[in-house]
């Protein structure tokens, strides 16, 4: 018996090297979506080059150098941004954050995104009772706040990094179930999976070879928008002292920080803030021209 | 002389006007005077919740009481006479009465000290710190106003020992016909102040209380209101929506004053130290390990830095007057600090961290946030200061005012190797040493020492009290030197206060409604 080689549907016809450059020119016509580019591309260097680009060490406490005002210096350097209430540099406590945003938005969306997309695969492609069980499981979940259970569980483990994103990650896994389990659901009765079926295909290698490959797209578009929701998260959970602990310079621990001395030292709060703003804002602006890019009907339009 | 229409209504209005300014005065001090606390209250029954302690001395009345000054002053009591070393009579003072009318009288005091016996018996109940001081038998009632106090051990200082609230005196009657659940939420007492309400998020309503012993408070209407958040307190005092904030932040002194809120520095006998959990890191049951985290703390940089020099760094174990001015603090000294861990075998390790057989030097450190003027800010300073003699800080945690509150209450479960603490005044030498006494609901570190406990025993059954002096001193020192904790030092009291409040602080910044507010005025 001959075997017959299924070819699973293309997201593109294009070859990779001419599809990227597809995107970078479509990208580069969208002044919004480029500028956003630029910013998080900035942020990231800012992570990954942390220890290079900030000026001071980011939780040396010299307690003599206490809440000074952007541009201060003295003979240890120059402190741009200032100081805060610990004597600490703003501007390297503001570089060395972006690490721990970045850190929590992605790494969860990964933990999330691996939960969502196995249940949503299981569950539309078998469905039955999995698909039951698996989305009352969604529907209880979904009818808790997720700031608020993130908040709760947070407070009964405490503060800490690795837990930040264990929590995040296992709360927000319930939007990838859903949309993966819809586009499961489309695309299970079609001509390829059916092939595939009739060839004699493992049902496992049905699920990852055939089906995953053609709904990465809600997938990323959805990762994009998380990414922004869990740098937000970080920031209000450790804003209200149950994120990260205070020994490690985060943006919301710095806006937490900071509240008190608003009205004497505005620079402990304000920079933390645009920080979270801007990369928020940019993750968001990025994902909406993803979404437009790789919706069909828009092709022609971007 | 006839009155035009035009002049009666002029001189109508003009009547009006005077007389809407007369009373203008009277209308503002009509205004609660509302208060800002930090934590919302587990309850109001006192046996319960020590943690709401200045509501509850505002509802609730021991037989003593501390006065503005700190000194012991008979309360429900009139009289103490000493039978013999075991025995006491206490007279209570004729014709007082609970807030629902209920007379105060032996029963009443009988059945307190009895609830408070069988409560702590069956482990329930926040008594292990004021039945850790009073260690009485059981009470007796001899007539209607006549009770003998039958003691376990010998006291010399017991009306000290009966100021806790957690010992306040209860109606009898009130209590066996509600439930512990509306005893504790419709309290009913014999302090300033009656219990009008209490809702979470909105605070405590109290009232006047016009039959208490001393005469009605100056103040009528009391709102004790639940800020957690020192940002969200100041924006309430400068918007002018609170009268009284307790623990202004040094920084923002000036800013306040310049809104128009008076800020009052006041003396504070609160001490500030970190308690060293001995007995679930054994790192720290080593004297020389427990010497080397002091001499590696400047104190007196976090003093001049982080309070502007308005704390006072020192060995806090026992308050002024009491306090052995020879017995000097840790100087800062991490070079000492490195010699004491290197004579005992923790040797740095290649990142720095000193560690010894295998075992590194290592510790997790509870903080509160908001217990404490800049509690969080003090630790965080600490952890470098550890770091530069090789001892590491694995995880740090911050913890609510409310939680801490709690696992203090249960002699500092749930705390984990280090956690900052406190102590308020005993005002007394041998109270103030119970901070390290082994069953005392205060020693939250578990530290136990048989030289220690023995200098204790003989110190507080020792009625001669020419001998004090001596023997508080030689406790002092020995303490000091076995480093039980990390001394810190009395933090500052910062109030702030609207313009129309008459407020007189108390070194012990407790607020017995009733003695620190002294009246508002028109603003």
């Amino acid at each position: 018996m001959s075997s017959i080689e299924i070819a699973p549907k293309a997201l593109s016809e294009a070859k990779p090297a001419g599809r990227k450059r597809q995107l970078l020119s479509r990208l580069l016509r969208s002044k919004a979506a480029t500028i956003s580019l630029v910013i998080l591309i900035i942020v990231l260097v800012a992570a990954i080059a942390a220890p290079w680009l900030a000026p001071h060490d980011p939780n040396a406490n010299k307690l003599i150098l206490r809440l000074k005002p952007p541009m201060f210096h003295n003979s240890s350097g120059l402190y741009i941004l200032g100081t805060d209430a610990l004597g600490r540099d703003v501007l390297s406590r503001i570089i060395y954050g972006a690490r721990v945003s970045l850190t929590v938005g992605v790494a969860a969306v990964v933990i999330s995104g691996t939960i969502g997309i196995l249940v949503g695969l299981l569950s539309g492609y078998f469905g039955g009772k999995v698909d039951d069980v698996f989305m009352r499981i969604c529907d209880v979940q979904l009818s808790f706040p997720t700031i608020l259970l993130a908040l709760t569980i947070m407070a009964v483990l405490g503060s800490g990094l690795d837990k930040l994103i264990l929590v995040l990650g296992l709360t927000g896994w319930v939007q990838y179930g859903r949309i993966v389990r819809s586009q499961v659901l489309s695309l299970k009765h079609d001509e390829f999976v059916l092939a595939a079926r009739a060839a004699g295909e493992r049902q496992w290698r049905i699920l990852f070879q055939q089906i995953l490959p053609n709904i990465w797209s809600p997938v990323i578009v959805v990762g994009s928008f998380t990414i922004a929701s869990n740098i937000v998260s970080e920031a209000s959970l450790s804003f209200l002292g149950v994120g990260v602990p205070p020994t490690i310079p985060s943006w919301g621990t710095m806006l937490s920080d900071g509240r008190e001395y608003i009205g004497v030292a505005d620079w402990l709060t304000i920079p933390a803030g645009i920080a979270i703003s801007l990369t928020v804002l940019a993750i968001n602006i990025l994902g909406d021209w993803l979404r437009d890019y790789l919706d069909p009907r828009l092709k022609n339009i971007l | 002389m006839k009155l035009t229409n035009a002049v009666r209504i002029s001189i109508l209005a003009l009547g009006l006007a005077i007389g809407t300014l007369a009373v203008a005065p009277a209308f503002a001090d009509s205004r609660p005077v509302v208060v800002l606390d930090k934590a919302e209250p587990d309850g109001f029954d006192p046996m319960y919740d020590s943690s709401n302690v200045n509501v509850m001395l505002s509802i609730h009345e021991g037989l003593f009481r501390l006065d503005n000054d700190g000194n012991v002053v008979p309360a429900i009591a009139e009289s103490i006479k000493e039978v013999d070393p075991l025995t006491w009579d206490i007279k209570i003072r004729p014709g007082l009465v609970f807030h629902n009318g209920e007379p105060i009288n032996a029963d009443a005091v009988v059945f307190t000290f009895d609830r408070a016996t069988k409560l702590f018996a069956a482990g329930q109940g926040d008594l292990n710190f004021a039945l850790g001081a009073l260690r009485y038998d059981h009470a007796e009632k001899l007539d209607d106003l006549d009770v003998r106090l039958h003691m376990q051990v010998p006291d010399p200082i017991i009306t000290s020992h009966m100021v806790n609230p957690e010992i306040s005196i209860l109606p009898p009657i009130y209590y066996g016909t509600h439930t512990e659940d509306q005893v504790a939420f419709a309290p009913v007492g014999a302090g300033g102040y009656e219990f009008v309400s209490y809702k979470p998020g909105e605070g405590t309503v109290l009232k006047a209380f016009d039959k208490y012993r001393l005469g009605k408070p100056p103040v009528e209407n009391v709102i004790v209101k639940v800020v957690p958040d020192v940002a969200t307190q100041i924006g309430e005092m400068k918007a002018g929506t609170a009268d009284l904030m307790v623990g202004v932040p040094v920084d923002l002194k000036a800013d306040l004053e310049n809104s128009g809120v008076n800020v009052t520095v006041a003396p504070s006998y609160r001490r500030l130290f970190i308690n060293l959990k001995q007995g679930r890191n054994p790192a720290l049951a080593d004297v020389s390990v427990r010497q080397a985290m002091n001499y590696a703390v400047n104190c007196d940089e976090i003093a001049t830095e982080l309070f502007g020099g308005m704390a006072k760094c020192s060995i806090d174990l026992v308050n002024s007057p009491n306090n052995d001015p020879n017995v000097k603090p840790y100087p800062y000294d991490p070079e000492k600090a490195k010699q004491l861990l290197d004579a005992v075998g923790w040797v740095p390790g290649p990142d720095g961290v000193r560690a010894k057989d295998g075992v590194r030097l290592s510790f997790d450190f509870d903080t509160t946030d908001g217990s404490y003027l800049m509690d969080k800010e003090v630790a965080q300073v600490m952890v470098d200061y550890w770091k530069d003699v090789g001892i590491e800080i694995k995880d740090f945690r911050t913890i609510s005012p409310e939680v801490s509150a709690q696992m203090r209450a249960k002699q500092g479960a749930g705390f984990r190797d280090l956690m900052n603490s406190s102590s308020g005044p005993d005002y007394t030498c041998q109270g103030d040493l119970l901070l390290v006494e082994k069953d005392s609901g205060s020693n939250r570190m578990s530290w136990s020492d048989d030289k220690f406990e023995a200098m204790f025993k003989a110190f507080s059954e020792e009625f001669d009290q020419s001998k004090w002096p001596a023997m508080c001193s030689e406790a002092q020192a020995y303490v000091a030197e076995q480093a039980p904790v990390i001394w810190m030092f009395t933090e500052p009291t910062l109030y702030g206060t609207s313009k129309r409040l008459d407020y007189q602080p108390r070194p012990d910044g407790r607020f017995y409604l009733n003695l620190v507010l002294k009246g508002v005025s028109d603003q």
